[in-house]
């Protein structure tokens, strides 16, 4: 019998494919957030009152900040889970090494970005169409109501990435807490930590890293601020588990 | 040519020696039985050789490559045990063709066979099987994945004895049809002896015994005698195991080829031949009167 010669982007691809199936979980889940997501936003997330002249005005502003952030924590979650020993287990059956596991996940994720960044796009509709059939209210509708071709893609390009940095972040956070048992806890104590220290030292700081983020205007670097990060936080996780053993 | 070659290999795990200095080559084709108490390292030193441990000091070569992390180890080395486990969400049927996808050899026939046999169910999962059920499934991955290398690690935990009479036997007609190399650790050497060719006893840690199974066979002998007459003989000689046997009985094992045999035989005393499966027991007993040492 010989030897039978593999290569690893072939066997990132198999996995990548078993993946899709193993993790259909990943979106089924995506669709109940994003539905839970919508019922939280039919309230309104924002609105208010003013009077003038004898003529009040009361107004309530509908968005899918819900959306976004509930699609955020559901991105985050996934990405912990796909790092945490028991998964990381299930990948060995077959044929496999961490280097080709961490870029399957990686793959999956980047995948899992797209759909959701696709299904958050479309949200926007949703919560058009909620409103407008079912608020009982004469609608004033701002020059907003109207989503052009140019909102949806530019808000399908961020999202994307968006959901993707949080991916990483994730990840990233997962796969250091499988250094040492005692990590799953201090982590996060240490980065909650961490963020109150810097704000307490230099005001502002977390707003300016959101800023620095999310205020970007400009696509190209929007697109190399966010996938740089990501990246980076990806080689150092993908550094850390090609070191670790597999299957206990 | 070298299928597997350790020299001085060890593994600490937790500051304790798992493997102390393993050394040995195993040749391609063989079916090796991995034989040792719990704890004796059994399960470390496949886990390396599958490619998901990694040695602490040593080399260990599979195909000639270091095995931790390597992907043609892992394409054509199978390590199968109770531990294997599955996505939730993929049934039986799902397993099978997805095992398919990823080895190269994998023979459909048999593992869909053997599946009807076991009367499983594709739209099972494998969470929801019995410990014997699962082990007789991931028997079949790794009977029908037919790679170069198979490592498995107490295949019948919690198999009922029919099953794993059958797996004995679909192992063995497997093997004959696709010879290959495949190493079996059990602790119930009686059971797997007719299938082996070669054991690798090992202790603590350490390559105690690495013998053909005819070797094996004829490694000791065991003597029972009057206790006056046979205790006297046994004095300068090496004793693998002594017990006493009801009521002033001697049972002695000592190498076959040891002159006591000669002597024992002319006082007229039983000599017989050892199970392979008691003489593993014996070599590796911590104390020379087993158990009843303890209730002294």
């Amino acid at each position: 019998m010989s030897l039978n010669r593999v290569n690893a982007s072939d066997i990132v691809k198999k996995q990548f494919q078993y993946k899709l199936k193993a993790y259909v979980g990943v979106f089924t889940s995506l669709v109940v957030v994003q539905i839970i997501a919508l019922i939280f936003s039919y309230g309104g997330t924002g609105g208010g009152f003013s009077s003038s002249n004898g003529i009040d005005v009361r107004y309530q502003t509908y968005t899918v900040d819900n959306v976004i952030v509930l699609t955020s924590l559901w991105a985050l979650i996934h990405a912990i889970i796909l790092t945490t020993k028991k998964d990381w287990q299930h990948a060995f059956p077959f044929v496999g090494n961490s280097w080709t596991n961490n870029l399957s996940n990686i793959l999956l994720l980047l995948f899992a970005s797209i759909i959701a960044a696709v299904l958050t796009v479309l949200s926007a509709f949703a919560i058009r169409v909620i409103i407008f059939h079912f608020v009982n209210e004469d609608l004033f509708r701002s020059y907003t109501f109207f989503l052009t071709a140019e909102n949806i893609l530019s808000g399908w390009y961020v999202l994307t990435f968006h959901f993707f940095f949080i991916c990483a972040i994730g990840y990233f956070l997962g796969t250091v807490s499988r250094i040492h048992p005692m990590l799953p806890i201090l982590v996060p104590v240490i980065m909650i930590g961490l963020l109150i220290v810097f704000e307490q030292i230099h005001q502002g700081f977390m707003i300016e890293i959101a800023t620095f983020y999310y205020e970007e205007t400009n696509p190209a670097l929007f697109f190399v601020k966010m996938v740089t990060t990501s990246t980076i936080l990806f080689a150092v996780s993908v550094f850390i588990s090609n070191r670790t053993e597999v299957r206990t | 040519m070298k299928l597997v070659e350790c020299d001085n290999l060890t593994k600490r795990i937790y500051g304790n020696n798992a493997l102390d200095g393993i050394t040995f080559t195993l040749h391609e084709n063989k079916i090796t039985g991995l034989i040792g108490r719990n704890g004796a390292g059994k399960t470390t030193l496949m886990k390396i050789l599958a490619g998901y441990w990694r040695e602490t000091s040593g080399t260990v070569k599979v195909f000639s490559e270091r095995p931790f992390q390597n992907l043609i180890v892992s394409a054509n080395a199978i390590y199968v045990d109770d531990q294997m486990t599955f996505h939730q969400s993929l049934t039986l049927g799902d397993i099978l063709e997805e095992a398919e996808r990823f080895y190269p050899n994998w023979d459909k026939g048999l593992a869909e066979r053997l599946f009807d046999y076991f009367s499983f169910h594709p739209k099972s999962k494998h969470d929801a099987l019995s410990k014997g059920r699962k082990s007789t499934f991931n028997m079949i991955i790794g009977l029908a994945s037919k790679c170069k290398l198979t490592l498995f690690d107490e295949p019948t935990t919690g198999m009922d004895a029919s099953v794993r009479k059958d797996f004995y036997r679909a192992l063995l007609k497997d093997y004959l049809a696709h010879p290959r190399s495949i190493i079996i650790s059990s602790h119930h050497l009686e059971e797997i002896e007719d299938v082996l060719e070669e054991i690798i006893l090992i202790d603590e840690g350490k390559v105690f015994l690495y013998q053909s199974m005819d070797e094996l066979k004829e490694y000791a002998q065991g003597i029972s005698g009057k206790t006056d007459i046979l205790k006297p003989l046994l004095d300068d000689v090496e004793v693998i195991y002594k017990t006493e046997i009801g009521a002033g009985n001697t049972y002695a094992v000592v190498r076959a080829n040891s002159p006591v045999i000669e002597q024992a035989r002319q006082y007229g005393m039983a000599i017989g031949p050892v199970a392979p499966n008691d003489l593993c027991i014996y070599l590796t007993a911590k104390h020379k009167g087993g158990i009843d040492d303890v209730f002294k």
